[in-house]
């Protein structure tokens, strides 16, 4: 059965932007960035690190949590992948995310919505996005989310 | 019955196959860029706009390097506090009514 639409954006090994997103992600420790437009807040992504040692070795696990604070700001009106396009490459996205020990979580005027990567725990949701790296939060505020992207 | 997907018939199929897929790559990345340059576009280009970004102890780990002349130029981290402010102007030419 083949759920998922051709259209989806791959997540490739050889991704150049994606690549450069994750050394960022990865050579920030801790702290914060807040985004405004036209004086109102738009975005606000908090990072923390936390030091685990496994038998000796460090492991360090990044924990984004991106708050889209005006998430129509970030709309593609035209963009023409659908729902199950987006959860295929939210898969690959977070796949590459555990395996780098980064979690991304999106929230939308500060409620939790999907968190991807290492700390996701699926439970109905693995069903849907056929993944172990996505956990939908709240499908209220992920079809929230949904709505806002796709407004002009 | 003759199986053509042996020998060079097997081999063009393969080139064929990777040529696609090498194009399928880039086609997503170009995707993927489209996507970023549209948000810049609307944090950059907006006339008449102020936008924000503040920095609120962003400590970034700058990994070692090494010199031209192979010296250990060592790591370091960086804290980043502040805001970086751009406002956008539109401007009427001269030419224009």
């Amino acid at each position: 059965m083949i759920l998922f639409g051709r259209k989806h954006l791959h997540v490739s090994e050889s991704d150049q932007i994606i690549d450069s997103l994750f050394k960022i992600m990865s050579s920030v420790s801790s702290g914060s960035i807040k985004l405004e437009v036209a004086n109102q807040p738009a975005m606000k992504i908090e990072i923390n690190t936390n030091d685990d040692q496994v038998d000796g070795d460090d492991n360090n696990r990044t924990v984004v949590l991106l708050d889209l604070l005006e998430p129509t700001f970030f709309s593609v009106p035209d963009d023409q992948t659908g729902l199950f396009d987006k959860l295929r490459t939210a898969a690959e996205f977070a796949q590459k995310l555990t395996d780098n020990g980064i979690t991304f979580s999106l929230l939308r005027k500060g409620k939790e919505a999907i968190t991807l990567g290492e700390e996701a725990r699926p439970s109905l949701s693995r069903i849907i996005t056929k993944s172990n790296d996505i956990q939908v939060n709240s499908i209220k505020e992920s079809a929230k989310l949904k709505n806002d992207f796709d407004d002009a | 019955m003759l199986n053509n997907n042996t020998g060079k018939h097997a081999n063009i199929g393969k080139e064929q196959g990777g040529n696609t897929r090498q194009g399928e790559e880039q086609k997503a990345v170009s995707q993927w860029a489209q996507i970023v340059s549209r948000v810049m576009e609307k944090v950059v280009s907006g006339t008449n706009m102020s936008t924000t970004i503040e920095f609120d102890d962003l400590e970034v780990d700058i990994p070692k390097a090494k010199g031209p002349d192979g010296r250990d130029l060592g790591g370091a981290t960086w804290k980043l506090n502040g805001k970086v402010v751009w406002i956008t102007e539109a401007h009427r030419d001269q030419g224009s009514i």
